[in-house]
């Protein structure tokens, strides 16, 4: 189910509150078990089958980690039921995600005509299994306490709010909240705020940015060198909006049911250097591989070429995580030149001036554009060909990209603006008159979110870019 | 005021979330029902069944249309001249002449191999119709051909996106092929209206795919006059003498199929009218009841009364364009009890026939309708076995393809 569709605002999302706060208010353990069960039904409502797949991830995670704990006293047991629930957890992702890449590159390579049955890609299974993945790696740390109750494993993995597109919660941050949450008018209101928020980024910009950038990705052979600069451009905004637009929502969510997930995004488009606008784009991401991949290996701590093989693994693994397909592999190693460059030359932590800080920033910003055609293209060839288009003065079809100005020039520029901290800023400005803003802040909310209905109202199913991973 | 303007907004969001709700569920209910039976395979398909609820849901929204409505005024507001709607490749935009298109952003120009086919393509056309006519000839009746215009003119509309000329002029194209086969009369209305000096903007609306209602009428009266003229079928000619007929145009009042991809907010309502006879009429008229399925196979529903309540689809609650007779159904009997000449008109069509075949059923005792796209039961069997005096086949040229002109 779509965040963003009809049937979840004026159906499911209801139906959810009625029942949390009206019929199970008195009970926290009903309050988890309902959670769970409209977790499950959220989930299949896309997938129905797939859902037996989730359980079964609730099911033998709940399993390893009550074995971990009772093998506390046991180092090398402890080692071996994480080693087995890891391997059990990827092999899920393997299965699922990965064979089909795997086997058709085995038979180009070895010239073999290994065939695997065509099976669906469960929605959102890349951030369910590294959340499951989280659940037994902080047991076997001893950062978390297993729980004896699946449900409470179930809550944990298969949360709605955050399911299908993250933030990918670490068990460690939220364990207290599974069973010891405090629910409020005033986180209430607040998680009303971020979900009204993201809906507004998803349905009013990020689906509006999609057409142009649909058009130049769908079309790449016919495009003129404008037009594809534009879809780029457009294409850089649309997934900041759709993906920071739905975790809002996840995290406006969560505040709804008492949950407090941190934050996904911070002003990525800011960022100075590539390796800053890691540290504020999908963050959750990123803590997750540094905690459970970098560190282990030794993080930077290491020698010079350790430290490079690390990043290289952890990027690789990056890139594959959000697909099987080279393109997400040659992103994910596009990015590991570019934070091997600037660790090495210190490049981001040099103290710039205004004009150098722009220009970094203005860099940073064509460097990450030039990795949303990798990650955007359909394939390699597909890649290459775009780039073709922006860097080969194509003039044919100039008017097209016109039309396209035209009749967008309102959303682009909105969208660029709000790719600063603009709330922040005029929070900043009004926070002599307290009052003033808390009103301001009211009749913005509610005119953003009537606006915003209005949009779901008319739109048709368009869901979030990131739910293919 | 902090805590206050907290739970207003608690009070606000979750207020306008319940009672969405359950208007929906209590006023729109019968929608609801209605698109779930419309979807009923898909309903009860594992993997498509929760879309299909999804879709009906999202369809009967409360207040779904105002939404819409204000959706295009935020478009408009924006000054834009296109709209997209279901598909991002094919946004509805605005021409030279005020009415709206659905256009594809990067039209394919069409192979060399693709041209090929669509010229054989529309020769088969051309053959099946010969067919058509010569079966209706047998039957010692008489085929006339009706060529509704198209819509979309290279050039009289300039589109704000770039649009090459089409290479196939699909209405002459067949007309070639035609010209030969003696069974088979033409009337090219779009020729016939240029002729006229009918100005091509007001042909057609601007927020629907159709010609107008007055549009149709004066093809309707081209119709009687080849009837008359080159079938020797003698129709009155006070029946389609525009004084005999009562022309009431209803005001800003609707909005057709394009319009409602983007909202009245962004286009305008138009005006439609209702023409109906100024004389005496009763009839009786049944309609598919299962409207895929031909009245023998699935029944009918019955009517009988004058012209507006026998005629005119007056259950519809919107303003449609298929307020006249019944759009998107197998088939349809009329009678008319006034008239005793005892000839029978069949009339094969798509949807641009549904006004003409209101008012040529005030001409003739029977007039009957087949819709190609639903009807099965083998459309030559059913000549046969009707004797029709008059045959004829009304489409726009969009209906030149294999799928609609089936009559086996």
């Amino acid at each position: 189910m779509v965040f963003s569709s009809v049937i979840f605002i004026f159906a499911f999302l209801p139906i959810c509150l009625f029942f949390y706060y009206v019929v199970f208010w008195k009970s926290r353990n009903f309050k988890n078990v309902f959670l769970l069960i409209s977790s499950l039904v959220f989930y299949a409502w896309g997938e129905p089958y797939n859902v037996l797949l989730m359980i079964f991830s609730i099911i033998s995670n709940w399993f390893f980690g009550l074995m971990i704990k009772n093998n506390e006293s046991k180092s090398f047991l402890k080692k071996i039921w994480l080693t087995v629930a890891v391997f059990i957890n990827i092999l899920v992702l393997v299965v699922f995600k990965y064979s089909t890449f795997f086997v058709d590159n085995f038979n180009y390579i070895f010239k073999t005509a290994f065939s695997v049955p065509s099976i669906a890609l469960p929605i959102g299974i890349s951030f369910f299994t590294f959340q499951a993945m989280s659940y037994v790696i902080d047991v076997y740390r001893g950062t978390g306490q297993a729980q004896k109750n699946p449900m409470y494993v179930g809550v944990y993995i298969s949360l709605f709010p955050q399911l299908i597109a993250g933030p990918i919660v670490r068990y460690e941050t939220i364990e207290n909240q599974i069973t010891d949450r405090k629910e409020s008018i005033a986180l209430f209101s607040n998680g009303i705020e971020r979900f009204v928020e993201g809906l507004a980024k998803k349905v009013i910009l990020a689906n509006s940015l999609s057409i142009i950038a649909d058009n130049a990705f769908n079309n790449t052979s016919k495009i003129s060198s404008s037009m594809a600069w534009l879809g780029l451009f457009c294409y850089t905004l649309q997934i900041y909006f759709d993906f920071s637009g739905y975790s809002d929502m996840a995290i406006g969510l969560g505040k709804m049911f008492g949950f407090q997930f941190e934050e996904n995004f911070r002003y990525p488009y800011i960022s100075k250097s590539v390796s800053e606008f890691w540290r504020r784009w999908h963050i959750s991401m990123g803590t997750w591989f540094r905690d459970y991949v970098y560190f282990p290996l030794g993080g930077s701590r290491v020698p010079k070429l350790k430290m490079i093989l690390n990043l290289f693994v952890v990027w690789l693994l990056t890139g594959l995580w959000h697909g099987a397909d080279w393109t997400f592999v040659l992103w994910g190693i596009f990015f590991f030149v570019i934070i091997v460059f600037e660790k090495l030359t210190k490049y981001d932590s040099i103290n710039n001036n205004r004009v150098k800080y722009i220009l970094h920033c203005l860099l940073t910003f064509f460097l990450v554009m030039m990795g949303w055609v990798l990650f955007r293209s359909d394939n390699i060839h597909s890649a290459f060909e775009y780039f073709r288009r922006l860097f080969g003065f194509y003039s044919e079809g100039n008017n097209i990209t016109l039309f396209f100005l035209r009749n967008n020039a309102y959303i682009i520029l909105l969208s660029i603006l709000f790719v600063f901290p603009v709330k922040s800023a005029l929070s900043q400005m009004l926070s002599k008159y307290s009052q003033l803003k808390t009103i301001i802040k009211l009749v913005s909310i509610i005119t953003l979110f009537a606006l915003s209905i209005i949009y779901v109202a008319k739109s048709t199913y368009s869901p979030f870019i990131y739910f293919n991973f | 005021m902090k805590r206050f303007c907290e739970k207003l907004l608690v009070f606000v969001f979750v207020t306008v979330l319940s009672l969405s709700m359950v208007l929906t569920v209590f006023v729109n209910y019968n929608g609801i029902i209605g698109s779930l039976y419309e979807n009923k395979e898909q309903l009860f398909e594992y993997k498509t069944s929760f879309q299909t609820i999804s879709s009906a849901y999202g369809e009967n929204l409360y207040m779904q249309k105002e939404y819409s409505d204000i959706y295009g005024s935020i478009q408009s507001i924006q000054g834009k001249n296109a709209v997209w709607g279901q598909s991002v490749s094919n946004p509805y935009v605005v021409g030279s002449d005020g009415k709206l298109y659905n256009m594809s952003v990067f039209p394919q120009k069409e192979s060399r191999e693709e041209l090929e086919t669509e010229y054989s393509t529309i020769a088969e056309c051309a053959s099946r119709i010969s067919d058509l006519a010569e079966k209706v000839t047998e039957n010692k009746g008489k085929f006339l051909f009706v060529q509704a215009p198209e819509r979309y003119n290279y050039d009289y509309v300039k589109l704000p996106l770039p649009q090459a000329k089409p290479q196939i002029d699909r209405i002459e194209t067949i007309d070639k092929y035609l010209l030969s086969d003696s069974n088979v009369h033409i009337l090219n209305l779009q020729k016939e209206f240029f002729d006229d000096g009918i100005d091509y903007k007001s042909m057609f609306f601007k927020t629907d795919h159709h010609w107008t209602i007055k549009t149709a009428f004066k093809a309707y009266q081209k119709i009687c006059e080849t009837i008359n003229t080159d079938f020797g079928i003698e129709i009155d000619k006070k029946y389609f003498l525009e004084d005999s007929w009562n022309f009431r145009t209803q005001k800003n009042s609707f909005l057709g199929s394009l319009g409602g991809g983007v909202g009245a907010g962004f286009i305008g309502k138009e005006d439609i009218d209702y023409i109906f006879p100024k004389f005496e009429t009763k009839y009786t008229k049944k309609v598919s009841r299962v409207p895929q399925i031909s009245i023998a196979n699935g029944g009918s529903v019955d009517l009988k009364g004058e012209y507006t309540k026998a005629i005119l689809n007056v259950n519809s609650s919107d303003v449609i364009y298929g307020i006249y007779v019944h759009p998107d159904v197998a088939e349809v009997l009329i009678k008319n009890k006034l008239i005793n000449n005892k000839k029978k008109i069949l009339i094969i069509k798509d949807s641009f026939a549904l006004p003409i075949s209101a008012f040529l059923s005030t001409c003739f005792s029977e007039t009957r309708m087949i819709d190609p796209r639903y009807y099965k039961d083998g459309i030559l069997n059913y000549i046969d076995n009707y004797n029709p005096d008059v045959v004829l086949l009304v489409c726009n040229p969009l209906a030149y393809n294999l799928d609609f002109l089936s009559f086996d």
